[in-house]
């Protein structure tokens, strides 16, 4: 089974029913589907084809989809770039992944291509190499995305056509999207993609775009639009809670939330406001969506829910991580639909894996009735109101900087926001010729705007193992 | 209390340095959302004024019409400094 088989389904089943809306523009499936055949042809017609890798760099749009679903139609691989990304940071990506092409929604004048029929898609091809590598073909990879920039510890993980349909087929085993559903969409399209648009156009729904963030338009957009699912993070669950007109979300039978912990205050407020209890669930890209709190979301409050029907799971090492009542344990997983590789350095995935088994590096505990709480998670990684970042990204940018012997960036605990960067910054000369301003500036030049530190710290070293001379990353709890 | 012309400076300066494309200029009146401010400079702006002002803005005047301009967000900050 492949991607664009998905589509064509959907186009056969419902060709007159709208497939997104953007504003005051939709697209019914058939006229969605003529438009990614005409980019289909035009990336061909200038060299792309199968086993191409695309960088894609645009913002949430009927053009979005399209693209990507024509470059899987041409059986190239989406690799997606956040828009949040300064210019060095897409530089380095272009690089490390040796993209074949990138699209982006803006370039030169005399470069714009404009597809589509009635709906005409405007972009721009920066066309770099026409070398592709022979693995990506063997292997029928669709989907490479990495969780922030390339340096530092983030790996970029490798889908192939099949592990996305079959995590898809997993998820909606108990999500149950079908023709009748209508999504309101509120999150980066460049974050999230496979799990969620591309399982709404496999089952034929509607998917809404609301590029606004605040209550008063995602409301109106609900309403009007009759929306049955609401896709969003914690942020806009919060914003939508304080909303203080009667507007309700009467025709919405789920309100999932995957990207950060949901704060219990939030989902009370929401739940006040609105009587619909937000459903978290819990995913990550290597496998997809493991759990999820769909049966018992206002009794489990806090709970990623159950394991999905079409997964296994184990705790392991539980007497590591006392400090609760519960015992916690590493979370792992099996299922279908895992990743097939890391990209930087290559490691396929069975080699990482045992017996299929991925450990996830979060801790949780799992209640007597089988509902799984996260506790903390044993990874480095950042998570700022859902955006995520390493901190070996950060302090690689920071490491460059002339007045900087080296640096160690941990996350801070933010009521509103989960986490923010904070970094502990040893100088190269004395204390007081290093100024706070100059590296700051030197960041946002180079990093986007989330991973710019909100705390910088001044220190005369940092804590390393005794052997290996690497830092000792603190452990950062996760529940209050 | 920091007076209403300096806040609008001191969001201007921060909108032009940390949010912005260099090339983008904004003064009081820019619209800010039409200029591409999204969610993600929505979590900077935050923080900055909590840091800056001392001051949490409350999660229902997070609105459209707050959020206008630099002269719309001044004066909320302005009108909670006087609480």
């Amino acid at each position: 089974m492949s991607l664009k088989q998905l589509i064509r389904k959907s186009v056969q089943d419902y060709p007159g029913k709208t497939a997104i809306v953007e504003g005051d523009h939709a697209v019914t499936y058939d006229q969605l589907y003529i438009i990614i055949t005409e980019i289909a042809m035009d990336l061909k017609s200038i060299g792309m084809g199968r086993g191409s890798l695309v960088g894609l760099r645009f913002p949430n749009s009927i053009a979005y989809v399209a693209i990507t679903f024509a470059i899987w139609e041409i059986e190239a691989i989406v690799v997606p770039i956040g828009l949040e990304l300064k210019k060095t940071e897409v530089g380095d990506l272009c690089h490390t992944m040796k993209l074949n092409a990138v699209i982006q929604d803006h370039g030169p004048d005399h470069e714009v291509r404009k597809k589509g029929q009635g709906f005409p898609v405007s972009y721009f091809v920066d066309h770099r190499s026409a070398v592709i590598e022979n693995r990506y073909i063997e292997k029928d990879i669709a989907f490479i995305r990495f969780t922030s920039g390339t340096t530092g510890v983030s790996k970029g993980v490798v889908l192939s056509h099949r592990a996305i349909c079959e995590r898809i087929e997993a998820v909606n085993q108990t999500l149950r999207i079908n023709a009748d559903d209508t999504i309101l969409w509120l999150l980066s399209m460049a974050h999230h993609f496979v799990s969620t648009i591309l399982l709404y156009l496999a089952k034929s729904a509607t998917i809404v775009i609301v590029n606004k963030m605040f209550a008063g338009s995602i409301l109106d957009a609900a309403n009007r639009m009759k929306a049955t699912v609401l896709y969003a993070s914690p942020f806009h669950y919060s914003l939508l809670a304080a909303d203080t007109s009667d507007k309700m979300l009467s025709t919405v039978r789920i309100a999932l939330s995957t990207t950060i912990e949901l704060p219990d205050s939030v989902f009370h407020h929401f739940y006040k406001r609105f009587r619909l209890p937000v459903v978290q669930a819990y995913g990550i890209i290597e496998i997809g969506i493991v759990c999820m709190n769909t049966e018992e979301p206002a009794r489990k409050i806090g709970s990623v829910g159950k394991l999905l029907p079409a997964y296994e799971m184990k705790v392991k090492n539980t007497d590591c991580y006392p400090g609760e009542s519960h015992l916690c344990g590493e979370l792992w997983f099996r299922g279908p639909g895992f990743f097939d590789a890391y990209f930087s350095p290559w490691a396929d995935a069975d080699k990482i894996m045992e017996d299929g088994w991925f450990d996830t590096g979060d801790i949780g505990w799992v209640d007597t009735e089988g509902y799984v709480y996260l506790f903390a998670r044993k990874k480095d990684v950042i998570n700022i109101a859902g955006m995520k970042v390493f901190p070996q990204e950060i302090e690689a940018v920071l490491n460059m900087h002339p007045d900087v012997e080296e640096s160690y960036v941990y996350g801070l605990k933010d009521k509103r926001f989960g986490e923010l960067v904070a970094a502990d910054i040893v100088p190269k000369g004395s204390s007081e010729s290093i100024s706070r301003n100059r590296i700051l500036q030197y960041c946002r030049q180079r990093l986007a705007s989330y991973k710019i530190p909100e705390e910088i710290k001044i220190v005369e070293a940092i804590p390393k193992t005794a052997v290996t001379s690497k830092i000792v990353r603190r452990n950062r709890w996760r529940k209050e | 209390m920091v007076q209403i012309e300096q806040i609008k400076e001191q969001l201007i300066f921060f909108l032009h340095n940390e949010i912005f494309d260099p090339s983008i200029q904004i003064n009081a009146d820019t619209d800010l959302l039409e200029s591409g401010f999204d969610s993600f400079s929505l979590v900077k702006l935050l923080v900055f004024i909590e840091k800056q002002y001392s001051l949490q803005v409350p999660e229902d005047k997070l609105t459209e019409d707050t959020l206008r301009n630099v002269n719309r967000l001044s004066e909320m900050i302005y009108a909670f400094q006087e609480k």
